[in-house]
């Protein structure tokens, strides 16, 4: 700005580029929501209105638009973050300003805001000799006429953001689609961390992040950084598709099989193996491999589809699906309840011979969580409850003595906590950690390296990973490491005294951690291992108290 | 802890699991004729029947309904759990209903396997009926001033 002075600097109000600032981001995020509802709500148009003339005018309309509603979000954006870097930066510098000239009159010399000079009176020069004063003088100049440089820096920096994203006075904002997003893209942020996933994201346009979830739902639904409601809507149409082509290999399955009974019941098996020897073995040898195959397709379906009924029941807070694949045992990370939005957010990671077809048990206890943290907490603030099975979970309990299963889960379970962090909107949210089992192992072997939890909770554990919780990095310390084990519980067997198959039991004083009360439990000691989340075990209020950070009510 | 004991306890560990698995539940057994359909009727007739010693004009509003929690990963036995909020017009005496509770599941007979009525914010008492049914009310006294209240029902393993 030419011709800023100190006054002018002195008398700008901070107050007015923030209110411009908030109006701005408050359009941007207001074009971001309108230009998803556009670009949702006009995209079955070419399947509807597929042909003619008018179509083919009222398609090119309709993409032009959709690009031009979504070039404008960045703009916005960037104009809006421009100016509240204004306001921030203005009021540093006059705060700075205003010590500078504070300190200048406490030592003696007299500010002239308006002519911009320092001066010293007579008497100074008579006492510290006038070099000295001179020196003052000059030094109290200098810094003054370093804030004004700075001044004047940020008034170029926040001009040249405002002039490169103003509208064309002619074509708007254009109408031309920004580039795509590509899977390597896509692949290339995976392994970031999650807040800089998160601000790559948000560079995107709305038509852009659109695209790559329409484009790459498998690759969009597990990136960690990007918001819950996109991750969302990216898994349901995998879960969808997933669904679809399950269900259509399971009809081929049966039709295969029917084929080859009707043709065995007419004796035309020969027709069926032409060249076999022995086709009716051929027959039976076919009808046990599709057995198979129809056996676990059918496990998989099934919690394919128990995750799906919980989505759409309109009689549980809502959920979003925030991970899911059918490749290997299966994946999934379902929350119950908006873990960006949420007060307190809490991971629930299952144990030994939990996956995709035993999904709905842990899907039960993640409802069972937010339901008890919503009564608890003394707000009555909203919990989201996340079951995290974004691991293979051992599939016996011979396999739960190895550490490899921990060991694979460690990362991923890293990223995904730090991703919460990120993506969380407002004041921080309250986030705990529970492993149940083999999943405190889980839970315990990325803790060791660092994990993004206030609080971490072992029920039913046979050991960490650490023989203390000093040694378990989290946001909290100790003191925010819980553990209870039922008397009755099997887990006690995995070890002697306190020493347990992953180290020392933390339900143990020893382990310096906490410890909070269950229910012994029945005579079973399988049963035992699965009552925490039973009604009326005390365990359950007290993982709600610590989920809602209520130690103080924990016993 | 030497690799030898944990391979001791590892082992000692997987054949207790597989005794346990195969030798069942020994959670409290109803009486053998209710059905899981029965199981879900009383639980929440139990709930309503609990409702109806209260004042009139609070209502239950369902927070929380599983009708079929597996007893055990695989188990084809299962639990009923349902949570309710009390919902109540204002004026109506919600600090009177752990105590009108405690008075009529008293004078049932039921079994107090839970009691917290002594807790000043989150006071709470939980019962337990001789065919073990169990039902319980809540109170938690919000930051804001507010009361909410809740009843939670359940049955055991059938």
């Amino acid at each position: 700005m030419s011709g800023l002075t100190l006054q002018l600097l002195f008398d700008a109000n901070a107050d007015t580029v923030d209110s411009s600032a908030r109006a701005w981001l408050a359009m941007a995020e207001g074009l971001d929501n309108a230009t998803e509802d556009l670009i949702r709500g006009s995209r079955d148009l070419a399947h509807v209105w597929p042909a003619g003339p008018a179509a083919e005018a009222a398609h090119t309309r309709t993409a032009g638009l959709r690009a031009e509603a979504s070039n404008a979000y960045q703009p916005c954006l960037r104009i809006g973050r421009a100016l509240r870097d204004h306001a921030d930066t203005l009021r540093h510098l006059q705060a700075t300003l205003r010590g500078i000239t504070a300190e200048a009159v406490n030592a003696g010399f007299q500010v002239d805001i308006g002519a911009g000079t320092v001066r010293a009176p007579q008497h100074m020069y008579a006492g510290s000799g006038p070099h000295v004063v001179a020196q003052q003088v000059n030094s109290y100049m200098w810094q003054l006429q370093g804030v004004l440089d700075q001044a004047a820096e940020l008034d170029g920096r926040t001009r040249t953001v405002i002039t490169a994203n103003l509208p064309d006075p002619h074509r708007g904002f254009g109408a031309l689609s920004l580039p795509p997003v590509s899977a390597a893209t896509l692949r290339a942020q995976k392994g970031r961390p999650p807040a800089q996933v998160l601000a790559w994201w948000h560079s995107l346009t709305p038509e852009q992040q659109e695209q790559a979830i329409v484009d790459h739902p498998d690759l969009v639904g597990w990136l960690d950084g990007v918001p819950a409601a996109d991750r969302d809507t990216a898994n349901r149409a995998v879960l969808a598709r997933e669904i679809a082509d399950l269900t259509g290999r399971r009809t081929a399955l049966d039709s295969r099989a029917d084929y080859i009974r009707s043709m065995a019941d007419e004796g035309r098996l020969a027709e069926l193996y032409p060249g076999s020897m022995n086709p009716a073995g051929q027959a039976w040898a076919e009808l046990d491999r599709i057995e198979d195959q129809r056996a676990a397709i059918a496990g998989t379906l099934s919690g394919a589809t128990t995750i799906q009924e919980r989505l759409d029941d309109p009689n549980k807070p809502p959920a979003l699906l925030l991970g899911f694949s059918t490749a290997g045992d299966g994946k999934a990370i379902v929350s119950v309840g908006d873990p960006d939005a949420a007060a307190n957010v809490v991971t629930y990671v299952p144990g030994t011979m939990s996956d995709l077809p035993s999904v709905g048990n842990d899907l039960k206890r993640a409802d069972i969580m937010a339901t008890d943290a919503q009564q608890l907490d003394p707000a009555g603030r909203d919990t989201a409850a996340i079951l995290w099975l974004g691991y293979d979970a051992p599939d016996f309990f011979h396999h739960a003595g190895s550490a490899s299963y921990a060991e694979n889960a460690r990362s991923d379970l890293q990223s995904f906590q730090a991703g919460l962090r990120a993506t969380h909107e407002g004041p921080a949210s309250h986030n705990t950690v529970i492993g149940h089992s083999y999943g405190t192992t889980a839970v315990g072997y990325a803790a060791r390296d660092t994990l993004a939890a206030d609080e971490l909770i072992f029920v039913g554990s046979p050991g960490v990973g650490v023989d203390t919780a000093s040694d378990l990095r989290i946001d909290g310390d100790a003191a925010n490491v819980w553990a209870s084990t039922a008397a009755n519980d099997v887990i006690h067997f995995t070890g002697l005294d306190d020493n347990y198959r992953f180290g020392e039991n933390p339900a143990n004083p020893g382990f310096g951690g906490r410890q909070f009360t269950s229910a012994d439990g029945s005579l079973n000691p399988v049963t035992t291992h699965n009552q925490y989340w039973d009604p009326h075990n005390p365990s359950r209020e007290n993982i709600a108290h610590i989920i809602t950070g209520q130690a103080d009510k924990v016993y | 802890m030497p690799a030898t004991v944990r391979r001791l306890a590892l082992t000692l560990t997987t054949v207790l699991a597989a005794a346990a698995i195969t030798s069942g539940c020994d959670t409290v057994e109803p009486a053998a004729t209710i059905t899981k359909q029965q199981a879900v009727e009383r639980v929440a007739n139990r709930a309503q029947e609990a409702l109806r010693q209260l004042p009139p004009g609070a209502t239950l509003q369902v927070r929380l309904h599983e009708p079929d929690t597996p007893c055990d990963p695989g188990d084809p036995r299962t639990f009923v759990e349902s949570n309710y909020s009390l919902d109540y017009p204002e004026q109506w005496p919600v600090e009177q209903a752990i105590p009108t509770l405690a008075a009529y599941w008293r004078d049932k007979g039921y079994k107090i396997i839970k009691d917290q009525r002594d807790r000043p914010k989150t006071p709470a008492l939980s019962v337990e009926d001789p065919d073990g049914f169990r039902i319980g009310v809540a109170l938690t006294y919000r930051d804001s001033g507010r009361i909410d209240a809740f009843l939670i029902s359940s049955s055991p393993c059938l």
